[in-house]
């Protein structure tokens, strides 16, 4: 059972806060003072100046843009504050921000399957993209697809194009790019939509894709990537600005410290996309986390990960801004599908979703994201269906409260028999599907035997509802073809 | 500082609650099935009808009451080492179960009625225990006479815990005088007492709005003995409140009102708690289910209309075993349930070692449950946000794209910033299992054969027990 999104007064859903608004202030104000005295590094002088042309102060030597307070309050007062993530079949469109739960995607760029016949790790391919998002649009569970893996099995430059292109193919959700190569590059993923759409100015009006574009922490911007992302933009394909700030790492080992540079680089990343086409959706994102200080990793098991990730999400609400700051996937640091890990590091991956966050990505991933499982995105769909009522919505007004009914039932009688608890409990109380049950063991894989069987079934089973046509397909792997060939020259 | 924590309500949510609870209270009243109370409120203004035992209660009365009630406190311990300052501004404190009535014997593995040495053993485990902040009387002294159970029980816990003890049985006023008087031996007298309460406890009203005649007037003796009283509602969706969640939020906040005028009409100024432990009704079986998804959503609710009116609260509960046998034999998003009710603004929560839905206990459980709270716990820990975290200067020196590994900043904070897991205690965390019980066995047995609590004194034992054996006396045993 689907919990209800609605859309009534008076609904009240759980959420895990961290920041009081004094501290919001205080992250959000030294934010404006780090984009003023120490600015951004932005590696594109076609960037720096059009920012400079703004009113950012721009060191052309040392690449440094030093942005205002003013041009932060004029990005945030044009970004749109809601707005819908399209789907091709109009189905599964995502009307951001939530009101109750997050919309959950799976895991992005893995480099490895572990195949799902032999058990045995192995580069990933097109194929295997393909398999992974099938299934993602099978499963009800999964609102939107990353291009989950990388397609090592073309040329490297144009690696983003086939996710993108394959994903298409695989579902009818909303698909989510993982890759931005560089302006030409973020081009040809517009021209590719566009064959869907309908044109460039119907993929404008109704993006089927959006993109992930990270800044790179401390404070910096690349060129081939921030090029891209202003293309995007310019082409009203919804920009994700995911900061990883990774605590002792890529920003200070404080918490404070790391969701402050979280908060810095989404503003840059927002004036940047609003200063190149205002009114631009945008996302801001955070997937920050410490660095595991024993062995240099990075890990999102700990505690410190749910934390940052509700204290980001707090941030972009102060600015109204949409979000993705958690991830979903109970896989995350191990290499073997199943939920191997003790209780309390997975509740930190789960917690990550109640912070606040609109979207949410991650499920299939295994060996902290860096490969995949069909048989782990079957078993992070399934225990997403029992965490999610946690934050479904409850109506908090006089029908709710049955005060009539409290005075019929009278001081120390029972409620059982009433009515009112006939009529209310399947709609008010959440029944867990009693089969699924031991698919939540933690530090254990007997889901996955299963998991797996689901998985090839769906593969077997489950059509695309709505296949590309072959014209269209061609056009597609026209572009492509192109590409490849163009910037190998 | 910034904590984790959990939020349901809205503002405006908030306050339709309160408004709804006030019309609640005037409109409908609670059945007070004491005339002595019934007389006190009406004194105090509450529209009274003896014959339905029926007190309404006025607007005016909640925020007199709300007035004079204390908004921080402390529960003191024998040992001030463990004394708890409530509010908390981290995670909250942690107790024992309480009032199993049998035990799964560490020896055997067999259930059998609990006894006071039963309950030593429990609560000299928990003194032992770093997770476990003060005790509930935990079982049930089932050797003893029913009427003085619940004096063994608070004296069999005073005597093995050097943490504050919490009780969770009054059965009448002389029982309520019996348990002051043994708190104030070991206070060093009932000023004492009431200056530094070294126990408080739970009192039950009857969902929906109902306060039984000899618990009510016992909850009166308490507060005017300076006891902190936590006053717990158990609004059980679909069976003593209305199923819906916010029904069963106005329940629970409505009784726990009334009571709260009860109290503050008796003693101005008197300590209290405000408490729920609320879940809804398993529709099939008609038992209470702390297992939802709705227990913690009512527990934050509860928890924000506590903290709304400025009262420490107890809201959460930390127990993640409903069956007979110790382990963790629940679902990782059961086990995650019960863990939200401690993120919900809760200052103390208990039911570490119970078992069967606190119907028994064993103390293998209470180790397994003391060692995954020290776990979960570690997401409310609270982190200082400013200028001095917030790092700028650091930022600086590191430059744009390069790495904080190396600084000194990192080297010198990481300890403080970063919680670090008991990697040993991982394997204590697996959900739907009961892996982990032997080793747990063994802990608990250790502790039992190697931690000493420090003794109470000789003269005071004998007066306790001297006022228990007279009590008993005087009632024909």
């Amino acid at each position: 059972m689907r919990p209800p999104r609605g859309q009534v007064d008076n609904m009240a859903v759980a959420r895990m806060k961290f920041l009081d608004k004094r501290e919001e202030d205080l992250v959000h104000s030294y934010s404006i003072r780090c984009l003023n005295e120490m600015g951004v590094l932005v590696r594109s002088p076609s960037v720096l100046k059009m920012l400079g042309d703004a009113g950012a102060s721009i060191d052309e030597k040392t690449m440094v843009a030093k942005i205002p307070e003013s041009m932060v309050n004029e990005a945030i007062s044009k970004a749109p504050k809601n707005f819908t993530l399209y789907s091709r079949d109009g189905k599964h469109d995502l009307s951001l921000p939530t009101e109750s739960y997050p919309y959950i995607s799976t895991t992005g760029l893995a480099v490895y399957i572990r195949d799902i016949d032999t058990g045995k790790n192995r580069d990933s391919t097109r194929k295997d993209i393909a398999d992974m998002v099938k299934v993602g649009d099978a499963l009800d569970q999964i609102d939107y697809l990353w291009t989950t893996l990388t397609a090592t099995d073309v040329p490297p430059h144009a690696h983003g194009l086939h996710e993108l292109w394959t994903a298409f193919q695989n579902t009818t959700k909303h698909v989510q790019g993982v890759s931005v190569g560089s302006m030409k590059e973020c081009r040809k993923q517009v021209e590719l939509a566009a064959l869907i759409a309908g044109g460039e100015d119907a993929l404008k009006k109704r993006p089927i894709f959006s993109v992930i574009c990270c800044p790179i922490a401390p404070l910096s911007f690349e060129k081939g990537a921030i090029e891209g992302q202003v293309e995007l933009v310019k082409a009203g394909i919804p920009v994700v600005s995911m900061s990883m700030s990774l605590g002792g790492m890529s920003s200070p080992v404080t918490i404070g410290g790391t969701i402050a540079n979280a908060n810095t680089e989404n503003l840059a990343s927002l004036v940047i996309s609003q200063t190149a086409a205002p009114g631009a959706p945008h996302i801001y994102s955070s997937e920050s986390t410490p660095v595991n200080m024993m062995t240099g990793n990075i890990s999102y098991e700990c505690p410190e990960a749910a934390i940052i990730s509700a204290g980001t999400a707090q941030m972009s609400k102060r600015y109204g801004l949409p979000c993705l700051t958690g991830g979903w996937g109970s896989g995350a640091d191990d290499p073997e599908p199943g939920l191997l890990s003790p209780f309390s590091e997975v509740a930190s991956l789960t917690l990550c979703s109640m912070g606040g966050t609109d979207l949410s990505a991650g499920a299939a991933s295994i060996d902290v994201a860096k490969g995949a499982s069909l048989e782990q995105l079957v078993i992070d769909a399934y225990l997403w269906e029992n965490w999610r009522p946690f934050m479904r919505k409850f109506v908090i007004d006089d029908t709710s409260f049955a005060f009539d009914v409290v005075k019929q039932v009278g001081h120390g009688n029972s409620f059982m028999t009433h009515p009112h608890t006939a009529k209310n409990f399947k709609k008010e109380l959440y029944f867990r599907d009693k089969k699924k049950l031991a698919w939540e063991e933690t530090l254990s894989s007997k889901s996955v035997p299963e998991a797996k069987a689901i998985a090839k079934k769906i593969l077997v089973e489950h059509n695309v509802a709505i296949p590309l046509d072959a014209g269209l397909l061609d056009k597609g792997a026209r572009i492509i073809a192109d590409f490849e060939s163009i910037a190998q020259n | 500082m910034a904590v984790a924590k959990l939020k349901f309500l809205d503002k405006d949510e908030e306050d339709l609650i309160h408004q709804q609870s006030i019309e609640c209270l005037e409109t409908l009243g609670v059945k007070i099935k004491s005339e002595k109370i019934l007389k006190m409120l009406d004194e105090a203004g509450a529209d009274i009808d003896y014959k339905a035992q029926i007190a309404k209660i006025t607007e005016g009365m909640v925020k007199d009451a709300l007035k004079t009630v204390p908004k921080e406190m402390t529960l003191h311990a024998r040992d001030p080492m463990h004394n708890m300052k409530i509010p908390v501004s981290s995670f909250p404190f942690c107790a024992t179960t309480g009032l199993g009535v049998y035990i799964r014997d560490i020896k055997t593995g067999k259930k059998r009625d609990s006894t006071r040495k039963d309950i030593a053993d429990f609560i000299r485990l928990a003194d032992a225990l770093d997770a476990v902040d003060y005790v509930w009387t935990s079982l049930t002294a089932t050797e003893v006479p029913q009427l003085t159970h619940g004096l063994h029980e608070l004296w069999t816990a005073f005597q093995n815990t050097t943490k504050h003890v919490q009780g969770v049985e009054i059965l009448n006023a002389e029982d309520a005088k019996k348990q002051i008087e043994l708190g104030a031996l070991i206070a060093g007298g009932r000023e004492e007492l009431r200056k530094k309460p070294n126990f408080s406890v739970i009192h039950c009203s009857i969902a929906p709005l109902m306060f039984e005649h000899e618990a009510a007037e016992a909850m009166v003796e308490f507060v005017k003995a300076g006891v902190p009283v936590a006053t717990m509602t158990m609004s059980l969706s679909g069976g003593t409140a209305p199923v819906t969640i916010a029904g069963t939020i106005v329940n629970g906040n409505s009784e726990n009102l009334a009571s709260l005028v009860i109290n503050q009409t008796a003693a101005p100024g008197a300590p209290e708690i405000y408490c729920s432990s609320s879940a809804p009704v398993n529709m099939r079986t008609g038992i209470i289910d702390y297992m939802t998804v709705n227990q913690p959503l009512i527990a934050t609710g509860l928890a924000q209309m506590a903290k709304r009116y400025g009262l420490p609260c107890m809201t959460g509960d930390w127990g993640v075993n409903d069956t007979p046998e110790p382990g963790v034999p629940h679902t990782f998003s059961e086990v995650m349930g019960v863990s939200l009710s401690t993120m919900s603004g809760t200052d103390l929560q208990s039911g570490i070692g119970g078992l069967d839905a606190v119907k028994g206990g064993a103390l293998e459980q209470e180790v397994i449950e003391a060692y995954i709270w020290e776990n979960v716990r570690k997401f409310m820990t609270p982190f200082e946000i400013s200028s001095v975290t917030a790092a700028l200067n650091v930022i600086k020196e590191v430059g744009h794209g390069n790495t904080f590994l190396g600084h000194i900043h990192t080297a010198k904070n990481f300890r403080k910033e970063i919680v670090l897991r008991d990697p040993e205690k991982g394997r204590f965390e697996s959900t739907n299992s009961t892996a982990m019980a032997e080793e747990a066995r063994q802990i608990a047995l250790k502790v039992l054969a190697e931690h000493e609590v420090p003794p109470l004194d000789k003269e005071i034992l004998q007066k306790g027990n001297d006022i228990i054996r007279n009590w008993e006396k005087e009632n024909g045993f």
